[in-house]
């Protein structure tokens, strides 16, 4: 057995023996080891990084192409539905979002005509982006009468910027692209940045801790029911143990909210 | 000395090295009775990434003027005037503006007026050539 960083793997099994400490933003199966590929990926911290997600990306690609093509594997599974986007999540969804989505809306309807359940799971694009591209594939299912499914984490709370102001833009569970691009301008010296992990969540914490008379920032324990982390600079990630939140001057809201530790 | 700390010695902005707050540095100094200070102080600073700091911190001050309903627009088409030749090497931060609903429509409408659109990621602008 190998300890890694992050996790001990069994490599044989494909699995972790503990959660991924990204959580669901890794996909839905927290104990998964590299898509249960443990041959072909590699993901020896537990997060993908540069040029490992790359290579990852383009493995994850090949497979999904030659399966679509032949109508073979997992994409025609019967009861598995077919699911594209499980891995996009921090560098390596990048590198999927950049490369390949597009390809993707031409291929998605011969898949969605085969009567296969189509979900899609995104968690690495900005929100807007997220939104756009998860449209434009139920677009596509309702128009072959197909099953769309969008397991993303839902809820009842409005986590727009004009309530939250740049917290879920910035620090959202959709924002690691954002995070990174951040870091790459070099106006930008912090080598940290909060992100939430579950908007919904993130939401219910800070309306619960948000006392309308404050005006300056101020900062609260974290809650375990509140997936959370710090992105560093050169692509790993800590535990946050605290959220700031900065209200409005005329505390007409909130300025930002963000993970710390 | 940072970027960050060159916009904050030059206009007296609180800057901690240490203060978590950083990650968002400009919404915590943005100051909408400020705005004519800012302008007024932006080509004393020396660098590109400098400007582009206060760009952002007067961006956030711009919005916190548009939220109580005071934002002057002698002040704010100045802001496009003064930034006019920064617009290509910020244009990540301005496309990031757009998105939203306090000024982004704001924003976007200044760039349209020069020849922007904003690209579908809402993360970055496309200039036509």
């Amino acid at each position: 057995m190998n300890e890694r960083l992050s996790k001990a793997a069994q490599p044989t099994l494909g699995r972790f023996l503990s959660r991924d400490p990204i959580g669901h933003a890794g996909g839905m199966n927290l104990y998964s080891y590299a898509n249960s590929n443990p041959s072909t990926f590699a993901d020896p911290t537990g997060l993908f990084t540069g040029a490992e997600a790359a290579a990852a990306a383009r493995v994850f690609i090949a497979q999904m192409e030659t399966m679509i093509a032949s109508g073979s594997g997992a994409a025609a599974a019967g009861p598995n539905p077919l699911i594209l986007g499980t891995l996009m999540t921090g560098v390596i969804g990048q590198y999927l979002i950049d490369n390949y989505v597009e390809d993707y809306y031409s291929r998605a309807p011969d898949v969605l005509a085969s009567g296969r359940t189509f979900a899609y799971v995104n968690q690495g694009g900005d929100a807007v982006g997220h939104l756009d591209t998860a449209m434009r594939f139920k677009k596509l299912a309702d128009a072959k009468g197909a099953t769309f499914s969008e397991p993303c984490p839902g809820g009842s709370i409005n986590t727009n910027a004009s309530r939250f102001g740049h917290t879920f833009t910035r620090h959202g569970q959709n924002s690691l692209r954002f995070i990174m691009m951040r870091f790459a301008d070099p106006k930008f010296s912090e080598n940290e940045q909060g992100q939430f992990l579950d908007d919904q969540a993130a939401a219910a914490f800070i309306l619960a801790n948000w006392p309308h008379n404050k005006r300056k920032a101020y900062s609260v324990p974290i809650s375990a029911g509140v997936p959370a982390r710090i992105v560093l600079r050169d692509g790993s990630f800590d535990v946050a143990t605290h959220v700031l939140i900065k209200p409005r001057p005329r505390g007409n809201g909130i300025s930002s909210a963000f993970p710390i530790r | 000395m940072n970027h960050v700390e060159i916009v904050a010695n030059t206009f007296g902005l609180p800057y901690d090295s240490n203060d978590p707050g950083n990650q968002d540095w400009e919404l915590f100094v943005a100051d909408s009775n400020r705005i004519c200070d800012f302008l007024d102080g932006f080509n004393l600073l020396p660098t590109t990434a400098s400007r582009h700091v206060l760009i952002e911190v007067l961006l956030a001050s711009f919005e916190e003027a548009e939220l109580a309903g005071t934002l002057n627009n002698t002040e704010w088409l100045r802001f496009w005037a003064l930034i006019g030749s920064e617009i290509e090497s910020c244009s990540h931060l301005l496309a990031y503006w757009t998105q939203l609903p306090s000024i982004g429509h704001l924003v976007l409408e200044q760039l349209r007026k020069v020849g922007y659109s904003v690209a579908e990621d809402h993360l970055s602008l496309y200039r036509p050539r």
